[in-house]
Parts: structure tokens; sequence; C-alpha cells
């Protein structure tokens, strides 16, 4: 097994590597720089030529991509510097470090709503299939599954607009936005939380209760299920203790996904809704070829990917055994 | 249709000293949390915190202090709504009406009657917003450490030169600075009241010495404190230069930077609080006509959002009590107005300055012989344009709500020339055939494509960024004109920066853009002459030309003589010349026909709360002139 994790950690270094390239090169790709976008301001808003070419001197843009990498990935690799943002002129690390906490936040939150929803759900779908609560929450499933997210939040915006009176948007109320943490504010990002991460969670709730049940009705049937009820097991320890468990290695497989999810938020949705995540943050960034903050996104969420597959694949032996014997 | 007179009083007035009266020996006032700070002695009296004469500001109301002014900014790169708002403190100003220009920071501004030495009295006992002193010694930092240094600014812009020599600032004496030119820089104090012209009254030199070699002897340590690659980048990083010092984001993200504005950052613009809060400047020194300490509004507190939509919603609300930006689209106005009652909210019209609605530029210097011979053949241009259909498009894609018209001074300009304003617009598919006969492309082939003088079917491609006013819709509609009449024209929808680098590597066929320059005709011309390197699509290396003659391509006579004309409208501080000058560029233009308009733009609309007071009905919309700015936005009130 250690052997194992090792030779899986060596791989993901050349992987890495070759990400960080396509990255950067994806980054370039467009034609143009950052200086270009600068250069198509506002109407009238003219910079002046010269000024413009001694920034790109500056900034090093005027130099061939690779030198540019390097430049780039020496940095991350050698002092953790990412670089700094054209459009912010700030450091990448703080401002992605400005928005990380929220985005996990909102991240993890709608993961455990996510789960703590559809699996008992599609548990209950499975073992009573065809029932009219089955129907009930397959109907649900599909919506949810059919509204793209930001359809759905600008669909409540503008209900909570109409008929409330109230603008949403933002996770906390004008009072308290600069206002120091206490109780107060607390309460008042709890009372603006389970908006997006209805929202958010949404897709996600109907896709997995659709997993699961497809799972379990696939393992409800095995001779196991039956030996084991003859045996004189509890009908719902069966379930638990073995097919459930057996129709959770998606889920888990899916972690992979999960770990830059967590990180990128659902930038369409953020925007919309105007969180501050790091979301809206990469769009921007991607728009404005704004690249050390882009390929700095972009390799993280590479990072996290790599190392979510790894936990999945590691978590998925720890839970099925006959992956474990594959090892 | 509204008039607003628009004179050019300024060449008069720059011979003359321009004055406003100081308020005598009255009493101050200032706002409560203030009057509260002095007298507990946190703050020193109002008296000493305002210079010797501030500045009057007179408006139509007189009004109350406090209150939050809620406003937004939409997305990254948005500081022009910072700037819009609260940025504009330039040596001199716009009047609101844009008529003339005034004194602002400086008390009194004496030009030389040849235009070449400018001479600002400042005013004693000015303060920065830290209550640290501003005075000439600031101006003569920014002009010695800041434009005149190589690294910081690589090259001196135009406006800060003369006869190919920067500008000389000189100290007087401790209240008085003179900028010499080596010639004559007649459109001076325009700049300096333009957007532009934030340079000479932006940079503490308290604060920014730090970040400079000349002064601060361990700047390397600092440098590699803060983890940048030079001082440049630090310089810049603590919020200046990046052109103008108000474009660097950075300068509204330092809320230590000292100012002379209003307001000052409270909070740094761009942190990921989603709101960025400006704050009574306790030293500004403008009170209204009852010597009462402006601003009146306590703070200035932006949302930031990330998307459009959201901040239509919060208009409609009524959460938004002054904004013209972001949501105040043609498409918009029918919900916002439906909304007024349940905002509480009323509309402000801004009368556009920028002349047209879009401008299609077929390429004048393309790089391909053949197209190259057929866009400039100004009879293909006139049966171009009378092949469009003004009228259809307005109604189709713009609500029935322009006039058609070609890129020309608007109606409202002195140099409003009907003839030039209306020229090929009609509407008239037999005369577009007509000329594009005499053009010499009458034989056309089997698809009734005419033919061009290869004998190959005539096509090109327009290009054009979907970013305002619905452009690619208006060209689909301009390609069936076209096709009526023989032509093949394609569009092809790129991303913004894609087309500036197209345009700027002259790589189009024709492009399509915003006009600048329905009012401004003096610092906006590009599309009467080709000065602009983006902007001027029609000639782009004929603009690179312009800036050096060493790049771009030889223009033709008449181009030449336009330059000529330019240069000296420069040359001269005289206005009736500048006039004169102006006219011949402009009849020069006219005859050339470059680039082909549509349609006057719509008038835009602000939002203001019934609260909100102090904002005119109608005001003009601008780059140059940073409407609301001009307007005073120190002394616009919240009323009950």
């Amino acid at each position: 097994m250690a052997i194992y994790i090792f030779k899986r950690i060596l791989l993901m270094i050349p992987t890495l590597i070759l990400v960080s390239m396509i990255a950067f090169a994806i980054i370039q790709a467009p034609p143009g720089d950052f200086l270009t976008t600068l250069m198509s301001g506002e109407a009238g808003e003219t910079v002046d030529v010269v000024q413009i070419e001694a920034m790109r001197a500056r900034y090093g843009l005027d130099q061939p991509i690779w030198v540019q990498y390097w430049k780039w990935i020496s940095g991350i690799v050698f002092h953790g510097d990412f670089g700094e943002s054209f459009e912010w002129k700030r450091p990448v690390n703080e401002l992605i470090w400005d928005r990380f906490g929220l985005t996990v936040l909102i991240s993890s939150i709608t993961l455990v709503f996510i789960w703590v929803v559809s699996i008992p759900i599609g548990i209950y779908s499975a073992t009573n299939k065809y029932s009219a609560g089955d129907y009930v929450f397959t109907v649900f499933g599909f919506i949810g599954l059919a509204i793209p997210n930001f359809l759905l939040a600008l669909v409540l915006m503008y209900i909570s607009f109409q008929y409330f009176g109230q603008s949403v948007g933002g996770l906390f109320s004008p009072a308290f936005v600069q206002a120091p943490w206490s109780f107060a504010r607390v309460g008042d990002l709890l009372a603006h939380l389970w908006l997006p991460v209805i929202i958010i969670g949404t897709a996600g709730t109907a896709s997995l209760i659709r997993i699961m049940r497809a799972n379990l009705l696939d393992e409800l049937p095995k001779p196991y299920v039956e030996a084991a009820r003859a045996r004189g097991l509890s009908e719902f320890r069966i379930r638990v203790k073995y097919p459930v468990r057996i129709a959770l290695n998606p889920l888990v497989s899916a972690l992979a996904w999960v770990f830059p999810a967590l990180v990128s938020g659902d930038a369409i949705t953020s925007i919309v809704l105007n969180l501050q995540t790091t979301g809206p943050l990469l769009y921007r960034a991607l728009q404005s070829q704004d690249m050390y903050l882009a390929g700095s996104l972009i390799l993280i969420l590479s990072v996290l990917t790599v190392i979510g597959t790894l936990l999945s694949d590691l978590l998925l032996a720890w839970l099925d055994p006959r992956l474990r014997a594959e090892v | 249709m509204l008039k607003i007179p628009f004179t050019l009083t300024l060449g008069a007035a720059a011979a003359a000293v321009l004055t406003v009266a100081p308020l005598g020996a009255q009493e101050y006032r200032q706002a409560p949390q203030l009057a509260k700070m002095a007298e507990e002695g946190t703050l020193p009296p109002v008296a000493e915190r305002l210079p010797d004469d501030p500045m009057v500001v007179a408006m139509d109301e007189i009004g109350d202090y406090g209150g939050d002014w809620r406003t937004a900014i939409v997305g990254g790169l948005d500081n022009s709504w910072l700037i819009r708002t609260i940025g504009y403190e330039h040596l001199v100003r716009w009047t609101p009406d844009w008529t003339g220009i005034i004194p602002n920071v400086a008390a009194n501004v004496t030009a030389s009657d040849d235009a070449t030495e400018f001479t600002f009295d400042l005013r004693p006992g000015m303060k920065w917003s830290d209550g640290e002193p501003f005075g000439v010694d600031d101006i003569m930092f920014w002009y010695n450490d800041v434009l005149m240094n190589p690294d910081l600014t690589p090259s001196v812009p135009a406006s800060f030169t003369a006869a190919g020599e920067p500008v000389t600032v000189t100290k007087v004496d401790e209240d008085t600075v003179s900028f010499k030119f080596a010639g004559p820089n007649g459109l001076f104090l325009r700049f300096l009241a333009s957007v532009h012209g934030c340079g000479p009254t932006s940079y503490p030199k308290h604060y920014f010495e730090t970040f400079h070699p000349t002064y601060n002897e361990n700047l390397d340590s600092l440098v590699k404190d803060e983890g940048v690659s030079g001082w440049v980048d630090l310089f810049e990083r603590k919020g200046g230069v990046q052109s103008c010092i108000s474009s660097n984001p950075a300068f509204w993200q330092a809320t230590e930077i000292p100012t002379l504005h209003p307001w000052a950052m409270a909070t740094p613009y761009g942190d990921s609080s989603g709101q960025v809060v400006a704050e009574r400047n306790p030293f500004y020194w403008k009170v209204d006509e009852e010597g009462r300490q402006l601003p009146y509004i306590d703070r200035v507190v932006y949302a930031a959002l990330e998307d459009k939509q959201t901040l239509l919603l919060q208009v409609l609300n009524g959460d938004i009590d002054m904004m013209s930006r972001g949501f105040n689209t043609t498409d918009n106005r029918r919900v916002v107005v439906e909304n007024e009652e349940r905002g509480n909210y009323h509309l402000a019209t801004k009368i556009a300055e920028s002349g047209n609605v879009m401008a299609l530029a077929l390429n004048l210097t393309h790089k391909d012989p053949v197209k190259r011979e057929i866009f400039n053949n100004k009879d293909f241009r006139i049966g171009l344009s009378h092949a469009i259909n003004r009228q259809e498009i307005s109604d189709i894609v713009y609500a029935s709500q322009l006039k058609p018209r070609q890129l020309a001074p608007l109606p409202d300009s002195p140099f409003y020339d009907e003839e030039m304003a209306q020229q090929y617009a009609a509407y008239d598919v037999d005369k577009a055939n007509e000329y594009l006969d005499k053009a010499g492309y009458g034989d056309r082939d089997g698809n009734g494509v005419r033919l061009g003088p290869d004998g190959k079917p005539i096509s090109f491609v327009v290009e054009v960024a979907d970013v305002f006013n619905n452009w690619p819709d208006t060209l689909e509609l301009i390609k069936g004109y076209f096709q009526k009449v023989g032509i093949d024209m394609e569009l092809r929808v790129i991303d913004r920066s894609l087309l500036v680098n197209r345009k700027t590597s002259n790589d189009h066929d024709a492009a399509v853009w915003g006009m600048v320059g329905g009012f401004d005709v003096f610092l906006s011309p590009v599309w009467y002459l080709p000065i602009d390197g983006v902007e001027s699509a029609y000639g782009i290396p004929w603009a690179q030309y312009w800036n050096n003659p060493d790049q771009g391509q030889e223009p033709p006579e008449h181009v030449k003589k336009q330059f000529d004309l330019y240069r000296q409208i420069a040359a001269t501080g005289d206005e009736a010349k500048q006039s004169e000058l102006m006219k011949e560029i402009l009849a020069i233009a006219k005859e050339q026909f470059y680039a082909i308009g549509i349609a006057s733009n719509p008038d835009s609309y602000t939002v203001v709360k019934n609260n909100f007071h102090n904002v005119p009905d109608v005001y003009f919309d601008g780059w140059t002139y940073p409407d609301p700015a001009p307007l005073n936005p120190a002394a616009f009130w919240i009323g009950e």
C-alpha cells in the first residue's frame, strides 16, 4: 500500500508539470495580452503607446512564452509566489486568499447539504421504487437537473424583488458588510447563506439522488442481500451495511471533482448572486487576460483535482475490499 | 430638442485672469460629527482645516449634512466610476454646463497671450486629507520625480509638451507655480480640466517620497520586503502613475494615500467584502455659499457587484441613490421608468456627447492593394452610405430613438454643420447603385456581386466587438442592405482586445466602434483626422505616423494638411483662431468622408432618488468631461 501511494505521488509530479504548461499556454492562446485589454478601455480613454510599451517591458510581456513561463513557475516552486495580478496591482496570493475562506465555506456547506439531502432520499427512492414518494422526488430531481443554477438564481432574485421587495445578492445586509464579527453578523450571514447553498446545491442534489437510486437498485436484488435477509438481519442493517456501502462508491470517486469545485465555486451563479468567491475572480481574469492570476487559479484547481483523485482512489480502496485486492 | 448653449469661452478667459471671489471674513461651519471631533480636540477647528480662501461652490439648493450616497461598481476595472464620483480635483475644472473652465485647486490661473506660460496661484493653507499641508512642493514632486523621471514616465504625454520639449514647471513662490512651454500649447487648460489632467494634484510628496529612490536610501530593502521586482513596481503598487494616476486601480486600493478629494477611501477598492466605502475628507477645501464646509454627504458607499442584472434589480428596488453607469441602456429604459414610483426615484437626462451610435470605418490603409484601392474610392463609400436604411436600423434595433446622421459635430456644438451631418445619409438604393457604378464597379458576377478592379467579387469583413449599443445586430441589417446593392459584407464578432490588436497591427478590412467628438471636438477629434492609433480605424498607420514620423505610413497630402492645422491649434492661445483652424480640419474631414456614421446616439439617463438633491435634470454624458464629477458631487445632498 505504501509503495502504491508513493508511486502515485511520484506520478503526480510529471502530471502537474504538464498541467502547469498547458494552463499557461491556454492563458496565452488568445491574441493580445493584458495591455491590449487596457488599451481597449473606456471610449476616449486612450493610453499612451510609449507608456504601454514600457509597461510591457516591465511586466516581461515582450519576452518569449517559455521565459515568461519559467519566471512564473519558478516563483511558485521556489518562493510560493504566484506573481502579481496586472488588473488589481496586487499579489495573486493575497487576492486568492482573500476570497478563499468564503468560497470554501459556501462550497463545503453546499456539499454537506447535497449529501444530507440526497443520500437518504436516494435510499428511500430505491427501496420504495415506483411509490408516490419516489415519483415526487424523481420529478423534483429532474427539474433540479434541468434548470441551470444561474437561471434558478435569476428567477429567485426576481421573485424576491417582485414580491418581497428585497434585493438579493451578497452574503450580508448592507449594515453588516463592514461590521466586525459578532453573533449578530453570523446570524445575518446565516440568513443570507441558505439561498446560494440551495441554488448551487440543487443540480448536485438531483444528480446524486439519481445516482444513489440507480446504484442501490442494482445492488438490492443481488443474492448477497437475500442471503443476509435469510440469516435474519434487520432490514435496516442489511441495507446500510452492504448495498448502500457499495452504492456509495460513485460518491467517493466524485470527490476528485469536489475538491476543485470547493475552490472555484460556481462561477456564473456566484456572479449572478454577487458572491465574493474565487469564481468571479477567475472569470474576470480570463476576460482581461490577467495571466498570472488566471494561470495560478487554473493551476491551483488542477493541483486540487489531482490530489482529489488520489484521495478518492485511496478512499475507494479503503471502502471496497475488491479494489484493495487489485492494488 | 433641449438646447444647451455650448460656447468656448476659454480662449478669451485664458488671456484674462480666472478668479472666484473668496467668501470674506465669514464664520465657517461644518458637519456635526466633525464639529464634535473639533470640540473634543481630535481635529483642528474648521477655520484651520480650510484654506485661507476656500473655493465657494454655488448650487441650486443649500443642503443639509449627513447620509450615505449608495451607488455601485460592477466587475473589475471599473474605477472610472470612482473617478467620476469622487476623483476629480484638478488645478482647473469644467463648469457644470461644460461651457468653460474655472480654477479649482488653483485659486487663480493666468495664461500668457501666446499660450506658452500658465501660472497657477494655489490656496494658502490648503491641506491633504490627512491634514498635512498641500502646496507647490507637492506639484514640484510630481513634476521632478514623476513626470520627468524616465523610469516612471518613459515618454512625457503629448499634452505636457510643446515644440517637442516637455513643459518646465517652476516654483515661483510658496503659493505660486508656473508651467512654461517651449512653444504655444493652446489646449493645455482644456487638457488639465479633462479627466486626464489629474497628475499635478494627485501626488502628496510626504506619502510618495517613501517609495522614490531620490528620497529613500533604503528603498531596496522596502522593495524586497514587498516582494516586487523593482522600485517602479513598488511605486505603482502604492498607487502612483499608470498614465493618469487615478486610472491605476492601486490608487483606489491604498486607503492611506492622502487626497484632495471630497471623500477619501476607507475600504480598499477590490477587497472581498463586497463594498467599497469612501468617507468624508475633514480637510476638504470647498464650502457652500453660506460658508458650510463640503461635502454634505457623509459617506459614498459602493456596492461591489459582479453582474449588471444585479445592479438593475438594486436600481429598481430603490437601493441606489444616484448612478448613471452599467444599467442605463436603451433596452432597460422601459423597466427603469416603470419602477420609478416603487423605487422612489426619477430620471435625469444625459445628453450623449458621442455624436454617433456607430462608426463604420473601412480601412483606407489596407495592406492589400486591391482592397485599398476600392476603399479609397470615395464614390464607393458614398454608395455604401446611401445603401444603409438608417431609419429602419433605428426602428428595429434602437426603439426608434435615433436620428440618422454621419460622423459630425452635434447640433448644439458651435462646429455644427448640417451638411456634414447629413451628407449621403439618405436611404436611396438607386443613388447607391449609381455611385457604385460610377466608382467603376458596374460589372457583376453570377450572384449579382459587383466585381472589383481585379475582376473578383468585392467582399470584405467588418470586425466588431459586442460591447456597446447592439452593434452586431445593426451590422446584420447593414449586411442585408449592402447585399441589395451587390456588395458582399461579412461580419465577425470578436473580443474587444483582439479587435484592438488587429486594428493596431492594421490587419482589419473594416471595423466598428463608437464615435467620440460630438461636442469635444478639440480633445477628441479622432474621427475627423487620424491621430489615434487605436480609435482612428480608417487610417491607423497614418495615426502612427502622426505620433512618430518614423513609424506607420506617410499619409496623403490632405491628411498632412490636417495634421499641420491641428499643430497650429496647439500653437495658439487665441480661441477665435483655434475655432477657425478647427473648422478647416472639419471641412477636410467632410470632403474626405473617411468613415460612415449611422445615427445620433440616444440620450442616456441617470437614476436619482427623489430625496437626492442638486443633480440637474439635464447634463452632458462624457469622458473627458467625466460626468457627473463636474456637477460638484460634493454639494449633492440627501433630504428626508
